[in-house]
């Protein structure tokens, strides 16, 4: 960035910062993913906009000053001496001046990255509240033939093989992430589902109310969401004009997916669980270019502590001002209308705010009444301004530092990338397989293992 | 990611420039006053050693 540009015309700068790639269809209706890219962009420019006026030129001017004004002590030779030491003072000033700046604007993105990656699907084309499965115990053992994803129920045994077959397929084909849960005993290859779901939330959530009993009985569990390739063509094609290829991109767990581990690791150590439960529980990501199986690989890493730390106390926050929330008399009336449709969600308890979110958000594209559709709004964004409060309060009171931050935000860059939501023009076979050896090395520090098995049937 | 969730992230990360600017743009403007002032000198100091040598 021009240096004179960026002390003169700040303005003129941010607009450089925000124009728009050849090729590119930016509409005001941007995908989620988008922004996250643009916010990326807007913090770059700032950092390299502040770098710019480093005065490394002058630097270099006062030294050779200082050897011409070298003299005998004298009244002016200390006033000379006192200039040069303020000078040093103040160079040092300016550069702790940007370092703190990088820090706050690494500290705002990795809040925003935090309070998107960790409330919303992340490969939902559209958001939407959580399809309500009554949990019947369901003996129901599908014989051999083709799993549909709509006809599995919670309570159902299935073939793990075929579960994760169907969820593949469906990765191509539905818009919407699924979500299933399944216990299994070692070395069975039939498992019980726990759980059903279609959108909802990107963390795993819901563990409280499914998998004590399957945790306290040594079951193994694994978690499977797909992440749709519908989303992935879309996203792709909206940002770089390039068409979707499995060789080149990939749909890797994103932070947002990993912390379902730390929402486990919590669940596990309230409920008295050892680690051993926890390391029974593996998640799975399927989608259109692979398989990814992620898990805790170092229940010590103190990063995983401190995020998870934060996550839950978040999430306490959150679910404590959100029962607080002032609310019109207009907007109490249709919580009152929906109320038994809320309660029947059963992360209304576990997650009171970030439901109501939810709900309210998809009501108001359901509902045609203009009236009842802006009070929806009006409680969706209450909440969720209350849900980010409730993230920088946990934040500014967790022990993350940092390293984590910027461990994050590289993680979150390089999910972008390999989803081709950033930069997919310059994406190759090559360069796929570089950036997941390079995302497996950044969950790695957060004790995290990260498994990826291409799928060679194009 | 939320549009309302970006748009306040965006602005707290312009407030947080605006802070950084108006902080660095004071310390520029006394190092700027600093550096005239020794240039000054120096100046001062070749047409002293000028004026000298004629002097001699």
């Amino acid at each position: 960035m021009n240096k004179e540009k960026a002390r003169l015309k700040p303005d003129l700068v941010k607009e450089q910062v925000f124009k728009k790639q050849e090729g590119e269809s930016v509409t005001k209706e941007e995908s989620g993913r988008m922004e996250l890219f643009r916010l990326f962009q807007l913090a770059d420019g700032y950092v390299e906009e502040a770098g710019s006026q480093e005065t490394k030129a002058t630097d270099r001017e006062i030294l050779k000053l200082k050897q011409e004004l070298v003299g005998p002590s004298s009244d002016e030779q200390k006033m000379i001496e006192a200039d040069f030491e303020r000078w040093e003072q103040l160079t040092s000033d300016s550069k702790k001046l940007l370092e703190d700046l990088k820090k706050k604007i690494r500290r705002a993105v990795a809040i925003g990255i935090l309070m998107a990656a960790l409330s919303l699907p992340a490969f939902a084309s559209e958001s939407q509240s959580e399809e309500i499965i009554p949990q019947q115990k369901k003996e129901l053992r599908l014989e051999k033939r083709k799993l549909e994803i709509r006809d599995l129920q919670p309570g159902m045994v299935v073939d793990r093989t075929e579960l994760k077959e169907c969820l593949r397929n469906i990765s191509k084909s539905e818009a919407n992430e699924w979500r299933l849960t399944i216990a299994w005993e070692k070395g069975k290859q039939l498992g019980h589902l726990l759980e059903v779901n279609e959108g909802g939330p990107a963390s795993s959530f819901s563990d409280a109310n499914l998998a004590l009993s399957s945790f306290i009985e040594g079951k193994k569990i694994e978690d499977i969401h797909t992440h749709p390739v519908a989303t992935q063509i879309e996203e792709i094609k909206k940002t770089s004009n390039v068409d979707y290829d499995s060789a080149k991109f990939a749909a890797p767990p994103s932070f947002g997916d990993v912390s379902a581990l730390y929402f486990s690791r919590d669940y596990c150590k309230k409920n008295g669980l050892g680690m051993t439960a926890l390391l029974n529980k593996k998640l799975f990501v399927e989608e259109s270019s692979g398989q990814w199986e992620y898990g805790i690989a170092d229940e010590k890493n103190m990063r995983m502590e401190r995020f998870s730390d934060f996550v839950n106390s978040w999430r306490d926050k959150r679910n404590e001002k959100g029962r607080k929330m002032m609310i019109s008399q207009e907007e109490l009336q249709v919580i009152n209308s929906f109320s038994d449709e809320i309660n029947k969600n059963k992360d209304i308890k576990n997650e009171f705010t970030q439901t109501l979110i939810l709900f309210f958000q998809a009501k108001a594209k359901e509902v045609s009444d203009q009236r009842i559709k802006e009070q929806c709004l009006s409680i969706a964004n209450k909440a969720s301004q209350i849900s980010n409060e409730a993230c920088k309060e946990a934040f500014s009171e967790s022990g993350v530092t940092q390293e984590d931050l910027k461990l994050m935000i590289k993680i979150e860059r390089l999910t972008q990338e390999i989803y081709g939501f950033w930069n997919a023009k310059e994406a190759s076979p090559k360069d796929k397989a570089q950036k997941i050896k390079k995302l497996k090395e950044c969950y790695k520090e957060l004790g995290v293992f990260l498994k990826y098995t291409e799928n060679k049937e194009k | 990611m939320n549009h309302d969730t970006t748009k306040e992230v965006r602005k707290e990360i312009e407030q947080i420039y605006a802070q950084y600017e108006k902080e660095a743009r004071e310390i520029e403007k006394e190092k700027q006053v600093i550096l005239d002032r020794l240039r000054t000198k120096v100046a001062q100091k070749k047409l002293n050693q000028i004026a000298e040598k004629k002097h001699e």
